[in-house]
């Protein structure tokens, strides 16, 4: 093939059209840049497609009239950056044809960097890194190859070098490093050439159909088992016999060679074979194999497992705000139906505590805010709720709220309930320690930064050098308020080791003989101890 | 512990450069009537292109005026535009709501 004719240029963009179908979703997993939302593969896509669509609408018989219609069609359907530029570069690439009925390959060079010169005329500062540089490289490549005469070798040699180049963007631009991926709008035009590639060749690309997503993932039984990655040294051996010749081990092949190190990529069964073949022709750098079979099945039970709905045992549900995964799941197990994550310094909003309430199963709802500054938000919440009936018991530590859960009865009645948990609150006491952050002088203690502090229901009694002592000498404090305390269940934070607080537990059982204690992981931030004194 | 001021001035020269990088921005605008002539601003005038409006510390309404590309998608440019600014802005300041505005001042031609 020595040119294109108009049919030959439908046929590429065409095969391109269908080729970045199938490979959308790839480049949409890509998209880094500058906003993480994933859609350049689809916005190429659908930008090509509106171009292709109004072809078939026109159907336009010579070289100029085809590129007024494609050029128009890109731009009305141009979506998202990636396909803005691409309009341009289309726009800039038909820009030249002018009386021409066939494409050679000096023509199609001069297109191409008509389409570079277009691309990066509408912007200040041109971005490396992105698909600009792709096409850049392209025409540059097209010069480089400008004495071949094989059309499908002249394409190849572009769609190559261009793929070079895309494999340095991550050098170019740092979000790409960062995110460890290469361009996906350049990958996407890419993927355009080598379909109009692929189909000028002769290959059919089928036409893409829309995915069902969220599609249940079951434990099936694969065909091949095992994913097998090698990086070998092939001394130059042809890539596609090697191609080949693997097809005989298993399926989704692909082989890349990068200066030297060829990457070959297998789903196989026998990678055994697969290894010995490779060291056959040539050194072996790196090997990895994985079982898919196992992963999808632990995958799949995963997914499983996860829906668990919990439904209260009591004529009313419970809602709860806790921070920590220690609070989290021992709300679960008491039978809250909803956590809501929040405390301290991330209070939940109104919109939250109601959308838990409304998930709730039964009619009335208890509602612990656990941080008294959510109790405003809660009450609230309540207003808005005219669905179910709210309750809002204030405790303003979730610490409390475990021991007024427990003491619910189920044979009584919601009233009943309610008004023993009211009740409860001021019966029990809260022991904390945190730290102090910032300088203060607060009931005679002279508190520096960072230092710990102990707080017997919110009020600051005692400071320390670390977050034990300082709860010791917080409970030796309030000594006599104690005298009728039969339970302690202390829970620790996230931050403190879980012998730390067994030590401190093991000297307070030897201080308040009668008092019985107890240890819970809560994973709370910020609270190294939080205690329930009842 | 402290307190941190961002000024105007500041947020306008981010949003000014997080716009000019967007493709199909070709330049900014002055955005006074008295500036009846369209041209375009240079770079150290960029702010001048840029309008900001504080609502309070988490909401900002910046308002941009652009120089567009002429033959290109005017629409998705503005959107990206839009989404670009507002992602830039709430990533570098921390600042929570950012609402974008794109007042296209004019276009550019080819020659």
């Amino acid at each position: 093939m020595k040119y294109l004719t108009v049919k030959d240029l439908d046929t590429l963009f065409r095969g391109s059209l269908n080729y970045l179908g199938q490979k959308r979703e790839e480049v949409n997993k890509l998209n880094v840049f500058p906003v993480p939302d994933g859609d350049t593969g689809t916005n190429m896509y659908l930008t090509l497609k509106t171009a292709i669509e109004s072809i078939d609408k026109a159907n336009p018989k010579n070289l100029k009239e085809y590129g007024k219609i494609f050029c128009e069609g890109t731009l009305i359907g141009g979506r998202g950056n990636s396909g803005v530029i691409l309009s341009q570069i289309i726009k800039g690439f038909f820009d030249v044809i002018d009386n021409v009925e066939k494409i050679d390959v000096k023509f199609f060079s001069m297109a191409l960097q008509n389409a570079t010169k277009i691309a990066y005329q509408a912007v200040i500062k041109p971005v490396e890194g992105t698909i600009l540089t792709i096409v850049r490289s392209m025409a540059q490549a097209s010069l480089e190859a400008i004495n071949k005469e094989d059309f499908i070798e002249f394409l190849s040699y572009i769609v190559e070098e261009a793929k070079r180049t895309l494999e340095k963007t991550p050098q170019m631009l740092p979000v790409l490093k960062e995110a460890g991926v290469i361009d996906a709008g350049g990958q996407g035009l890419i993927y355009l050439f080598e379909g109009g590639l692929k189909s000028l060749k002769g290959e059919t690309i089928s036409e893409v159909k829309e995915k069902v997503y969220d599609e249940t993932i079951k434990a099936e039984s694969l065909e091949f088992k095992f994913d097998t990655v090698l990086l070998c040294y092939l001394n130059n051996y042809p890539e596609d016999v090697i191609k080949k010749d693997l097809e005989q081990f298993g399926d989704s092949i692909v082989v890349a060679t990068a200066n030297d190190l060829t990457k070959i990529h297998i789903h196989s069964n026998e990678p055994n074979k697969v290894i010995a073949y490779i060291l056959d022709k040539g050194e072996i750098k790196e090997a990895r194999i994985e079982n898919m079979q196992l992963q999808t099945e632990e995958f799949a039970q995963k997914t499983m497992e996860k829906p668990k709905k919990i439904e209260s045992r009591f004529d009313f549900s419970i809602v709860a705000v806790a921070q920590g995964e220690g609070f989290k799941k021992i709300f679960e197990s008491l039978g809250v139906e909803e956590v809501i994550e929040g405390g301290q310094t991330m209070n939940p909003s109104m919109q939250d505590i109601l959308n838990a309430i409304e998930k709730c199963s039964k009619d009335t709802v208890f509602v612990f805010p656990n941080n008294s500054n959510i109790i405003l938000a809660a009450n609230e919440a309540k207003k808005y709720s005219n669905r179910k009936r709210v309750e809002i018991v204030p405790t303003k530590n979730p610490a409390q709220t475990i021991p007024i859960i427990l003491n619910f009865n189920q044979e009584k009645s919601i009233e009943n309930n309610l008004s023993k948990a009211v009740d409860m609150i001021k019966k029990i006491n809260i022991a904390e320690v945190t730290y102090s952050v910032r300088n203060t002088t607060i009931n005679g203690l002279d508190i520096k930064e960072n230092d710990f502090i102990g707080l017997f229901d919110d009020n600051i009694l005692t400071k320390g050098t670390t977050p034990e002592e300082t709860f010791l000498s917080l409970l030796q404090t309030v000594k006599e308020k104690l005298q009728n305390a039969e339970f302690i269940s202390i829970y620790y934070g996230k931050d403190v080791k879980k012998e730390d607080g067994e030590a401190m537990v093991e000297k307070l059982s030897e201080i308040f003989k009668d008092v019985e204690f107890d240890l819970v992981y809560g994973g709370q931030p910020f609270y190294y101890y939080i205690a329930s004194i009842e | 512990m402290g307190r941190i001021f961002i000024s105007e001035r500041a947020i306008k020269k981010i949003a000014a450069f997080a716009a000019t990088e967007c493709y199909g921005v070709v330049g900014l605008a002055p955005k006074t009537i008295y500036n009846r002539i369209l041209r375009v601003l240079k770079l150290e005038e960029y702010e001048s292109g840029v309008d900001v409006e504080i609502v309070d510390n988490d909401t900002l309404i910046i308002s941009l005026f652009v120089i567009l590309q002429s033959g290109i998608n005017v629409l998705e440019v503005s959107n990206t535009i839009i989404s670009q600014v507002s992602y830039v802005v709430k990533n570098l300041t921390g600042i929570k709501n950012v609402d974008v505005n794109v007042i296209i001042k004019g276009i550019k031609g080819e020659q």
